[in-house]
């Protein structure tokens, strides 16, 4: 996992609740990685999963909601970080086609030792999008809070469906999106199916 | 902050910077390395360019400018070596840029290299036979297109002595049985022109009779029975009778005699400029120079429509129509009765068809597709080279535009078909 993961999540947590927290988790965690995380780093998934997972029990929470609510921080930032790349895109729709046609592929460009999930994104006919994520990290909480962000990012509502989980054995996790005017009152969308790392 | 905290911190940000600035320095040195590879494989890939004995273009696509060009290309393009072509128009050397690229575009197109003309820098045309390959814009670059042209000058300049070597051979083939055709009309002008001879003697003994009543020498009497006798060995009425259809004939003679003399002169002509040819008179003069192959084996009939005119080259398109009269015979010769060969010519809109049919043995389907291929042939030992059908369908196709085929049944007869552009119509449209 690339260490800019690490590092929104060290901000997430700092800026939530407090440095000393952070601290506390980090303290508490058997890492692999003895040294402090840098963006440009490459370091082990099972130390994000370490800290998730201490920051998840530190805050009383379970770990796939701790990783949603990660997931939807870490969506403006990361949009934040490609200017260029995601200028042009407009919509939630647009932006989640170009993941891994455009994205991910300079993603690759920056770091050839990066190996980011796998997306393929199609328009339904009823102009839903189906979206199908595959990756050994099995991150799908966290990727159902990008969803959260990114409706936050555009103002919509994503409503997402999810059709198959590789917790549940399957080889990838299938989602299918609708993405609508956001309703004055509506609440944070939520993943019909149910979400997690396990 | 409790200070405890802000010192871990601070030794985790001091610990960071550390971290980076290696990253920094591993980045540079990388860096290095892949600029030192790359400029080692721009050195190397420049060395080739040069090295190539073909003619290197690349090209903008969109643009036609011409980005990169070798020796090679310069030599044949008579550009001067040091003059520089990079972003001039590339139609410039290749009017049929545009194109031959959205040729090669296509769904499906063929990746052979297909011949065309580039143009020099000081106007003339050169056939070369081009390679060429679609390279997609990438991230920084625009589309471009790589061409390798091989100059095909010296190429056709064999080719066409060829053509004329063949010409020659088969001249040389048909040799004894041309003689024969001039020898059979010889020898009746032979036979006219000794029964004229004695026919003009004795005309002229007559006459002499006449001249001698006429001015009264000698005996009268005497000079009546000359006259008499003169006038009956001559055999006057005979002579009425017979001595224009000598004349007739052996006018004839000669005119056929000079018609097989016109025909090979025609044929062993190394003319290679194009003119309208009059397919009629075509055919008729292969017809003439093949005779002797045909006449035994196949009786000949001729469907012909009036007035066709291809533009071309006269002395190939006669060696064609000559391979395909021959090849016919050959097919009808091992047959036991005598067969049929057939030529006809129509006009398909803006297209001459020319069929030559035979009724001889046909083409198994097993070979059928490699009739055209150089030096294949069917035929025992001395009888052919394999080269005809290859150079007819050259011939065809690539000097005159035009499509050579065939339809064929063993044991029932092959009908080749020469599909011309008509003169005036647009190239192409065969």
């Amino acid at each position: 996992m690339k260490g800019i993961v690490f590092n929104l999540l060290e901000s997430f947590v700092c800026e939530g609740w407090g440095e000393d927290v952070y601290e506390e988790i980090l303290d508490r965690c058997p890492l692999h990685t003895q040294e402090p995380f840098v963006g440009p780093g490459t370091y082990p998934d099972a130390d994000l999963v370490s800290i998730a997972s201490a920051t998840a029990k530190h805050l009383g929470l379970s770990l796939p909601d701790a990783l949603r609510a990660f997931g939807a921080y870490c969506l403006p930032h990361l949009v934040g970080s490609v200017p260029d790349l995601v200028g042009d895109m407009d919509t939630p729709e647009k932006l989640l086609l170009a993941v891994d046609g455009v994205i991910h592929v300079e993603v690759r460009k920056l770091f050839p030792k990066a190996h980011p999930p796998q997306f393929a994104v199609r328009i339904n006919p009823d102009r839903t999008l189906h979206l199908e994520y595959r990756s050994e990290r099995k991150l799908c909480a966290f990727l159902e809070g990008l969803f959260d962000g990114l409706g936050d990012h555009f103002d919509r509502d994503i409503r997402a469906e999810k059709h198959a989980c590789m917790h549940d054995g399957s080889d990838h996790c299938a989602y299918t999106l609708q993405v609508s005017a956001r309703a004055v009152e509506s609440k944070a969308p939520t993943a019909s199916a149910g979400a997690g790392l396990g | 902050m409790n200070p405890e905290l802000l010192s871990k911190k601070l030794a985790r940000a001091q610990q960071r910077v550390g971290i980076l600035e290696r990253m920094i320095e591993e980045k540079t040195r990388e860096l290095f390395i892949a600029n030192e590879g790359l400029r080692e494989l721009i050195d190397y890939q420049q060395e080739l360019q040069h090295v190539i004995p073909g003619a290197l273009l690349v090209v903008e696509r969109d643009q036609q400018r011409i980005e990169t060009i070798n020796e090679s290309a310069r030599k044949l393009l008579g550009v001067d070596p040091d003059a520089s072509l990079e972003k001039q128009d590339a139609r410039h050397y290749f009017p049929a840029f545009d194109d031959f690229v959205e040729a090669q575009e296509a769904p499906g197109a063929s990746r052979h290299p297909r011949e065309t003309h580039w143009h020099t820098a000081d106007g003339r045309e050169v056939p070369v036979l081009v390679s060429v390959r679609l390279l997609p814009p990438r991230a920084e670059t625009p589309a471009k297109v790589v061409l390798v042209g091989v100059d095909l000058t010296e190429r056709k300049r064999l080719e066409a002595e060829l053509r004329q070597a063949q010409k020659l051979e088969s001249i040389g083939q048909l040799s004894a049985g041309i003689a024969h055709e001039i020898n059979t009309p010889m020898q009746f002008i032979g036979d006219n022109v000794s029964f004229l001879e004695s026919a003009f003697a004795d005309l002229l003994r007559v006459v002499d009779a006449y001249e001698a009543i006429r001015l009264h020498r000698g005996e009268r009497k005497a000079m009546r029975d000359e006259l008499k006798e003169a006038v009956e060995e001559a055999d006057l009425d005979y002579l009425r009778e017979r001595a224009p259809r000598a004349f007739e004939r052996t006018v004839a003679g000669v005119a056929r005699v000079a018609k097989i003399v016109r025909g090979m002169k025609v044929f062993a002509h190394p003319k290679d400029e194009q003119s309208a040819i009059d397919i009629q008179d075509a055919i008729e003069t292969t017809l003439t120079v093949a005779h002797h192959e045909y006449r035994y084996v196949a009786d000949l009939e001729t469907q012909f429509t009036p007035h066709l005119r291809v533009v071309g080259y006269a002395g190939d398109l006669n060696q064609v129509l000559l391979n395909l009269v021959v090849n016919a015979a050959h097919s009808m010769k091992d047959r036991k009765a005598k067969g049929k060969l057939t030529i006809s010519t129509r006009a398909d809109n803006d297209v001459v068809v020319i069929a030559i049919a035979d009724t001889g043995t046909g083409i198994p389907e097993e070979i059928q597709h490699r009739i055209f291929d150089p030096f294949f042939t069917t035929k025992e030992v001395g009888r052919g080279t394999g080269q005809g059908l290859t150079l007819a369908h050259k011939v065809i196709t690539e000097l005159h535009g035009g499509r050579l085929s065939f339809t064929s049944k063993v044991g029932e007869g092959t009908t080749f078909f020469i599909h011309l552009p008509m003169a005036g119509a647009a190239r192409g449209a065969a």
